[in-house]
C-alpha cells in the first residue's frame, strides 16, 4: 500500500500533539512518545488504513519513517 | 508502634552507612537520606511551614523526592506529592485545593517556572512559593518542631475520583504503618527482599509498597526513573541486583511481552513476586509472562486503592492463580486485618458469587478526603466499610474477583484519569463548545485508552481547513497538563455528547454509541475520519 510521508506525519502530529515531525525523528527520543503513545499510534495506523499490525512489528518501531514502511509493507 | 519517620531517624543514627536505596547506579545510605530530609525540614521551617501546613511536591523519582517528602513530614507538614510532569494548571489547582503555600520542584528550570507562571496562579490572592530542593537544603539550620505522631496526617494522595476534580486522600502516619505491616505479613516480605521499582514515587503503590515497605524493613531497594520507556532496563535491574520483588500494572507487563521477545539475556530466577495491580489484570498476561519469562506462579494479581492507603489484597505467590469462567483472575483474600464484603444493588451485603460494589474494612482505611466532608461521608458504608467504587464478587472460598468499576474512571497505562480532568483541559479551548472523555478498551495490547470528543462551536465546525490545527492543539494541551496523550481525539459536531436532563454527560451512552459505530455512521465525528 502506497502511503506518503506526509500522511504518516499527519497521524504522528495528531497523536503526539505536534505541529510538525520529520521522517527521521525518533518517536521516543526526539518526539517524547512513551510506550502507551506507541501503542496508540499503532491503533491509529490500523484504523486509518484498515490493517492489522502484529505485536512483534509494533515492538520494532523506532522512527516516524518506520511507521510508513510498516504501512507500505501491507497490500 | 512508631512512625516510619522515627524508624528512618533511628536507622540513620545507628547505621548511617547502611544502604537505603540505589538510584541511577549509586547507593544512598540512611544517614544521607535523613540528613537530606533534615536540611529540607529546616528550609521549609525557614520558609514559614508550620505543623499541619501542606507542601506540594512535584518531584521525579530520586533522592530529592525522599529528602523533600521526609523533610516535609519532619517539619510536621503534610506532603502533597504530585505527578512531576503536571502542567501549570494542575499544579496550581492542586496547591489551591490543598491550600499549600509552598511547591517543591526539581530545580530552577522548567517546572519551577511553570509553577510561577501568572496564568497558573491568577485565581489566587497569594501565589505559593516554588522552591527547589537545592534552595531548601541551602537554607540556614532551624529549630524543628516536635516530630509528628501516629494520628497526624502524613500526606495527601490525590486520586482520580468518579466525578469532578481529583480528590485528596488524607493518609495518617498510623495508616501508613498499618498498611505496611499488612503487606509485609500478607506477602511474607522479609528484610532479605530486594525491591526493584520504576513506579512513580508520587503515587500510592510506588510510594507505600515499593519504597516505604523496604525502608520499614531495611530491605534493599533499587529505584529506577519512573515510567517504562525501556522495559529492558527494568529486567536488567532485576537481573543485576538479584531482584526478588517488583510490581507494575498489567499494561507494563504487556509492554514487556511486546518488546522483549527473548528474555534469555536476563536472569530472572531470583524473582519471588511480580505483583500485577493498579488496573484490571488480564489472565492472558499472567499466562504469557509465565511462559515467556519461564517463571510460573510468580506474577500475582493484587488489588488496592488510595482510600485504604494502598494494598488491600493479593493472590498468594507460588500458587496457581484462580481464574473464573469469564476469565477474571482472582486478586485473592484480604491482607491480615482486612475484611472484604460486597454491597449488592439492593443496599445489603451480597451473598457469595453475587456481584456488587467491593467494600473494605481495614485498619489502614484512611479518614477520607481533604477538605471535602461530603465526599468523605459518601466514602463509608455501614460499620466502618469503605466503598471502593469497584465492582466485584467473593466466591465460595472468599477469594475476591474484580470485574469492573462503577465509576467512569479511565485507566490508561496504569494511570487513573477521571473524565473531568481531560474535559477541564478541553473545555478551555477557544473553539470547544463542550467535551467528553471516556475509556475504550478494544481488547488489544494497548488496553484501555482515553477517547476524547470535542464538540466544536458553530463557527469552528464550519472551518474545515483548521480542523487539523485544532486537533493538534487539543492533544498538545492534554499532554502538557496531564502528562499523557489520549488514544484518540475527535472533533465533533455540536450536540454529539449525550447529556442528562440536568446537563450532565452520559459517559456510558457516549462510549456505547462510539463503540457500536453509530457516532461515525451519523456523521457526528468531523475529524479525523478514522
Amino acid at each position: 500500500m502506497k502511503v506518503s510521508a506526509r500522511e504518516i506525519a499527519e497521524i504522528v502530529c495528531l497523536q503526539l500533539g505536534r505541529r510538525q515531525v520529520a521522517p527521521q525523528d525518533r518517536l521516543m527520543e526526539d518526539l517524547g512518545a512513551d510506550s502507551a503513545d506507541l501503542l496508540n499510534l499503532v491503533v491509529a495506523l490500523e484504523d486509518r488504513w484498515g490493517i492489522a499490525i502484529g505485536e512483534e512489528e509494533a515492538g520494532a518501531l523506532r522512527t516516524v519513517d518506520d511507521l510508513r514502511r510498516l504501512v507500505e509493507s501491507r497490500d | 508502634m512508631s512512625t516510619l519517620l522515627a524508624t528512618l531517624e533511628r536507622r540513620a543514627r545507628e547505621h548511617p552507612e547502611r544502604e537505603a536505596f540505589v538510584f541511577a547506579g549509586r547507593p544512598h545510605g540512611y544517614g544521607e537520606l535523613w540528613a537530606g530530609a533534615g536540611r529540607c525540614a529546616s528550609g521549609l521551617v525557614g520558609h514559614g511551614v508550620a505543623p499541619g501546613d501542606r507542601v506540594v511536591l512535584a518531584l521525579p523519582n530520586g533522592p530529592d523526592f525522599f529528602a523533600a517528602f521526609y523533610g516535609t513530614l519532619r517539619a510536621g507538614g503534610i506532603a502533597v506529592p504530585l505527578f512531576p510532569g503536571s502542567g501549570a494548571g494542575r499544579l496550581a489547582a492542586a496547591a489551591q485545593r490543598s491550600g499549600a503555600e509552598v511547591v517543591v520542584t526539581a530545580g530552577e528550570g522548567e517546572p519551577e517556572r511553570r509553577a510561577q507562571s501568572p496564568r497558573a496562579w491568577a485565581p489566587r490572592d497569594r501565589a505559593p512559593r516554588a522552591l527547589s530542593v537545592a534552595a531548601l537544603a541551602a537554607a540556614a539550620a532551624r529549630r524543628l518542631p516536635p516530630a509528628p505522631g501516629l494520628d497526624d496526617v502524613a500526606y495527601i494522595q490525590y486520586t482520580s475520583g468518579s466525578t469532578g476534580e481529583p480528590k485528596g486522600v488524607q493518609v495518617r502516619h498510623a495508616d501508613v504503618m498499618a498498611n505496611v505491616r499488612q503487606m509485609v505479613q500478607g506477602m511474607k516480605i522479609t528484610p532479605r527482599e530486594v525491591f526493584v521499582s520504576w513506579l512513580p514515587v508520587h503515587h500510592d503503590m510506588g510510594l507505600v509498597l515499593m519504597t516505604m515497605v523496604p525502608f520499614h524493613l531495611g530491605a534493599r531497594l533499587v529505584l529506577l526513573p519512573a515510567g517504562l520507556r525501556q522495559p529492558r532496563s527494568w529486567l536488567a535491574a532485576i537481573a543485576d541486583h538479584g531482584g526478588t520483588f517488583t510490581a507494575a500494572p498489567d499494561f507494563a507487563y504487556r509492554v514487556c511481552l511486546r518488546t522483549v521477545r527473548d528474555p534469555g539475556g536476563y536472569d530472572l530466577g531470583t524473582v519471588r513476586v511480580a505483583l500485577n495491580a493498579a488496573e484490571p489484570v488480564r489472565a492472558a498476561t499472567l499466562r504469557a509472562c509465565a511462559e515467556r519469562f519461564g517463571r510460573a506462579d510468580v506474577m500475582v494479581p493484587g488489588y488496592g486503592l488510595a482510600e485504604a492507603t494502598v494494598g488491600v489484597s493479593m493472590w498468594p505467590p507460588g500458587t496457581p492463580v484462580k481464574v473464573d469462567g469469564r476469565g477474571f483472575p482472582s486478586v485473592g483474600r484480604g491482607f491480615p486485618g482486612v475484611e472484604l464484603a460486597i454491597l449488592a444493588d439492593r443496599g445489603e451485603l451480597a451473598a457469595p458469587g453475587e456481584t456488587g460494589e467491593i467494600l473494605v474494612r481495614s485498619p489502614a482505611n484512611t479518614i477520607g478526603y481533604w477538605d471535602d466532608p461530603e465526599a468523605t461521608a459518601g466514602l463509608f458504608w455501614g460499620a466502618g466499610y469503605l466503598r471502593t467504587g469497584d465492582l466485584g464478587y467473593l466466591d465460595g472460598d472468599g477469594d475476591l474477583f474484580v470485574v469492573g468499576r462503577s465509576k467512569n474512571l479511565i485507566i490508561q497505562a496504569g494511570r487513573n484519569i477521571a473524565p473531568a480532568e481531560v474535559e477541564a483541559v478541553l473545555d478551555a479551548l477557544p473553539f470547544a463548545r463542550r467535551s467528553a472523555a471516556v475509556g475504550i478498551d478494544r481488547g488489544g495490547p494497548e488496553g484501555e485508552q482515553i477517547y476524547a470528543f470535542v464538540e466544536l462551536a458553530a463557527r469552528a465546525a464550519r472551518s474545515e481547513p483548521n480542523f487539523r490545527e485544532m486537533a493538534v492543539q487539543a492533544v498538545a494541551e492534554i499532554r502538557a497538563e496531564l502528562g499523557l496523550g489520549p488514544g484518540r481525539l475527535y472533533l465533533a459536531k455540536p450536540r454529539t455528547v449525550p447529556l442528562t436532563e440536568t446537563g450532565k454527560i452520559r459517559h456510558a451512552e457516549l462510549r456505547e454509541r462510539y463503540a457500536n459505530g453509530s457516532l461515525a455512521a451519523s456523521g457526528q465525528l468531523l475529524f479525523p475520519k478514522y
